[in-house]
């Protein structure tokens, strides 16, 4: 058989992607028979291997980690823990719940690392006709489940059309009320997802906490006093057109889908923000060829605008933007490491999400200014609604916590679990801003400089 | 005995040959996402053998062989008792953008080109009185891309690689059935089934951490439709044709692996999806017309009409938007008989030109071929053997891209 093969030379730049290279040339190779027999065995091989069954579990003990000090390994060996390793300046703890509540009352911080430990992951592949991206959702089948909400609580749930993206998808967003049909004086609390297409979960963890509250209105009333006392605007693909060329093209593409008309394609949207937008080359890249190329002007792109003109129509009191992955949940600013004033009020409401998340199974969450906990970031969301509006706003990083954990990919069976233990820090979330909000907005805001928006401009 | 003989050879090769894997690659695709666009150019209609390529493309009026089982079976009434015919192609076709090839990942200053080899057609038809029959099976579209590999390597060592592979087929098979009302009127109709496959992998790794991603997708094709024409020979020197092509629903089963393996997690993740779903394929008309300009010389037209504007994929339960409008493919030719003698053998030896015209359905960028073509032959006795070539050059993408084909065949007439 002849085999055409084009060799596409390229090497990676500062941001690790591939720059582009004119060498291209055709190479004629044969593909022996036996290449095909070896890829059919290796295929058998691992197939094999995964209906092996896997190790035991650890039942409920999870693997944690300390920083390793003089000081902190005395205490840990006072509370009798089983110390099992010292590595890289850590100190690995084999915890059952008991131990983690003695780390928690003598104020020792730690991580939960059991995923790295943890047993070859089986998962369940998705059922047949699922849709090509297995239990996620693609932008057509969130269009429809968003709308089938409304449909199914009328009276709770709306639909609104904030705009279109480049290849003209439209980006939805839910409201959650009662009364939705009014616009009342309530606190306004927003959530947002997949500004970078590869991250998948992101787009459902805002999505679920949708659908959790209405369908738990009529039976929860924990549920229904939020519902009735908030809106919740819910905004889960900010990047559809990026969304689809991941599930058609390349799984791993982060930005929009912008012709760049270089040969290069896309805008970081969380890098087009007005906000400090291109102080530095540092947190953004001013290379079109970059994964985080801030593009020629803040707000340049629609998907950007469509948030920002949503936003400005509106009162929000906070606002969480969901990303994976690194388990962090950061808080201004992105654009420098240092704090903001008033840093402790951003700091308690993380700690306490933190708090709440880690309570649900055990997995950790670091959390910071965005700048100081994972890297400088301008023109990015966070920034940009905390700097402009004073509220408190949230990057929050999915699980997992590194490549090895899977990275960008979550499996679908996941995608439940990571819902529900951001669940808690979720409804506390809205939570705190209806314990805040007064028809004035007066307490909270005490906390943050003068708001420019009011509530004239709303949407309806 | 040994003419029997030699067509049953040339018979079983030719079909043994056409059910083998496919020895080719490569397609232009203008837009991002359309996997499935045929190789070369969308408008696969009509099939094009050597002597119809030669005379641009050609066959709604003009027979050399029976591959008008395909468009106008009608004609099969125009040939002797019997034809056995393969047929086989070179391809050559330049790409810039396709999958994930300069829409954002890989990137290349130049279109990448491919050549390929097909044995594409095989058939054997037979004339009897005012009834002709033909069995023939053929590869109607290819939907091979160019291989990419891209690699980034450090003193030697590769720490990165990302490649792409794309292949598939769509054979048919046909049988055709032709009938004779009068010396100027003949009709024919032919049943079509066309299974295929393609395929398409993605690997992604990193070697230093061991991380892997693979992307895989298949789809497994079965279609059903109808051919026919209308011919009306005036006199013998004026052809008129009338055919047709049924809108079909192309079955499309469908699977999707996805898997990320990081060894060292441990982790395997993967995302599996499988479906059924259709493929609309658009109706397609012609209109044919052919002249004998003089006793040794014809001129034909073709006019093919493709109602692309009711194409539409459904893809894992989805409807992939295909801007897509009708377009009316043009091919216009000549024939020239002449005859000489060596070795005191006489032998035939037409000469073929011809131009094509081949809009392509995209909307955006709007786009076509235009081809020039070159044809010729060659028969003696009951072996008759055939060449065209075509070159043609895209308008309208910008990328410039080019198209060349050489197809030969090989018949044995009784």
């Amino acid at each position: 058989m002849l085999n055409s093969k084009h060799m596409i030379s390229g090497k990676k730049n500062g941001d690790g992607y591939l720059v582009r290279k004119p060498s291209v040339r055709p190479r004629f190779s044969c593909r022996p028979f036996y290449a095909r027999g070896l890829f059919l065995l290796a295929i058998f091989v691992l197939l094999s291997a995964a209906f092996l069954p896997g190790p035991q579990t650890t039942g409920t003990k999870e693997i944690v980690s300390v920083a390793k000090t003089p000081c902190l390994e005395n205490k840990l060996r006072d509370l009798g823990l089983d110390l099992v390793a010292d590595w890289e300046g850590k100190i690995f703890i084999v915890a059952g719940p008991e131990d983690l509540a003695a780390l928690e009352r003598a104020k020792i911080r730690f991580a939960v690392e059991t995923s790295k430990f943890a047993p070859f992951a089986q998962t369940t592949p998705a059922q047949a006709g699922g849709g090509i991206n297995g239990a996620y959702h693609s932008y057509r089948e969130l269009e429809a489940d968003m709308l089938a909400l409304q449909q199914k609580y009328p009276g709770l749930a709306k639909v609104f059309d904030l705009g279109d993206s480049l290849e003209k998808r439209n980006i939805y967003a839910l409201k959650i009320s009662a009364n939705v049909a009014f616009d009342e004086d309530e606190t306004e609390v927003l959530f947002l997802g997949c500004h970078h297409a590869r991250e998948w979960i992101s787009v459902e963890v805002p999505f679920l906490f949708g659908k959790y509250l209405l369908e738990n209105y009529a039976t929860d009333p924990e549920a229904k006093r939020l519902v009735d006392r908030s809106e919740v605007w819910i905004v889960p693909l900010v990047n559809p057109d990026g969304l689809e060329y991941t599930i058609h093209v390349y799984r791993y593409w982060r930005k929009n889908r912008r012709d760049n008309k270089d040969g290069t394609y896309g805008i970081d949207l969380n890098r087009n923000y007005g906000y400090k937008w291109g102080v530095s080359n540092n947190g953004s890249s001013p290379d079109p060829g970059s994964e985080i190329y801030r593009g020629p002007q803040a707000f340049s792109e629609p998907e950007t605008r469509a948030i920002r003109d949503f936003f400005l129509k509106k009162n929000f009191q906070g606002m969480i933007s969901y990303h994976s992955f690194a388990q962090a949940i950061m808080y201004p600013w992105g654009y420098t490491a240092d704090i903001p004033d008033k840093e402790s009020v951003l700091r308690d409401i993380a700690a306490r999400m933190e708090e709440l998340i880690r309570e649900v199974n055990g997995r950790a969450y670091s959390f910071g200014p965005a700048g100081q906990t994972l890297y400088l970031t301008n023109g990015d969301t966070v920034d940009w609604t905390f700097g402009t509006s004073a509220i408190p706003s949230y990057t929050i990083e999915l699980p997992p916590i590194d490549e090895l954990g899977g990275g960008f990919f979550n499996s679908e069976a996941d995608i439940q679990s990571i819902f529900e233990e951001n669940l808690p820090a979720m409804l506390y979330f809205v939570d705190r801003f209806i314990q805040d909000y007064s028809p004035q907005g007066a307490n909270f805001r005490q906390d943050f400089p003068e708001r420019r928006f009011d509530k004239s401009r709303r949407i309806r | 005995m040994i003419r029997k003989i030699g067509a049953c050879l040339i018979l079983s090769i030719s079909l043994v040959c056409l059910l083998a894997p496919p020895q080719v690659r490569a397609q232009l695709v203008l837009g991002q996402y359309e996997e499935e666009a045929p190789f070369r150019t969308w408008n696969t209609f009509p099939p094009a053998l050597a002597s119809s390529v030669g005379r641009g493309g050609t066959c709604f009026t003009l027979a050399s062989d029976n591959s008008a089982s395909l468009t106008n079976p009608a004609l099969l009434l125009l040939l002797p008792r019997w034809t056995v015919i393969v047929n086989g192609s070179v391809d050559y076709a330049s790409f810039f953008k396709y999958s994930l090839v300069n829409t954002g990942v890989l990137g290349s200053d130049g279109n990448l080109s491919q050549s390929l080899y097909a044995l594409d057609y095989s058939g054997v038809s037979l004339h009897l009185g005012r009834w002709a029959f033909a069995l023939t099976v053929s590869i109607n579209e290819l939907y091979n891309r160019p291989t990419a590999v891209a690699a980034y390597s450090y003193e030697e060592t590769v720490l990165y690689s990302l490649s792409l592979t794309q292949q598939g087929v769509l054979r048919n098979f046909n049988l055709s059935a032709a009938h004779g009302f009068n010396d100027w009127l003949s009709a024919g109709l032919g049943i079509n089934f066309s299974p295929g496959n393609l395929e398409r992998e993605m690997v992604e790794q990193w070697a230093q951490t061991g991380i892997s991603i693979t992307d895989q997708k298949t789809r497994d094709l079965k279609e059903f439709y109808l051919n026919g024409g209308l011919l009306i020979n005036l006199k013998d020197r004026v052809r008129l044709a009338v055919v047709f092509r049924t809108p079909s629903s192309r079955q499309s089963k469908n699977h999707s692996l996805l898997e990320y393996a990081a060894p060292a997690g441990p982790t395997d993740i993967q995302i599996e999806a499988s479906s059924e779903d259709t493929v609309h394929q658009p109706l397609i008309l012609g209109l044919g017309a052919s002249c004998k300009l003089l006793p040794n010389l014809w001129a034909a037209l073709d006019l093919s009409y493709y109602n692309w504007s009711r194409y539409s994929v459904d893809y894992f339960g989805e409807n992939l938007e295909r801007d897509f409008t009708d377009v009316l493919k043009v091919g216009a030719g000549i024939e020239l008989q002449s005859s000489f003698q060596i070795f005191g053998q006489r032998l035939d030896a037409p000469l073929r030109l011809g131009l094509v015209y081949d809009p392509q359905p995209m909307r955006a960028p709007r786009s076509s071929y235009a081809s020039f073509t070159i044809g010729g032959g060659i028969a003696w006795r009951n072996f008759r053997l055939d060449v065209g070539v075509l070159v043609g050059r895209e308008f309208g993408s910008g990328n410039d891209l080019a198209a060349r084909k050489i197809s030969a065949s090989l018949a044995f007439q009784l």
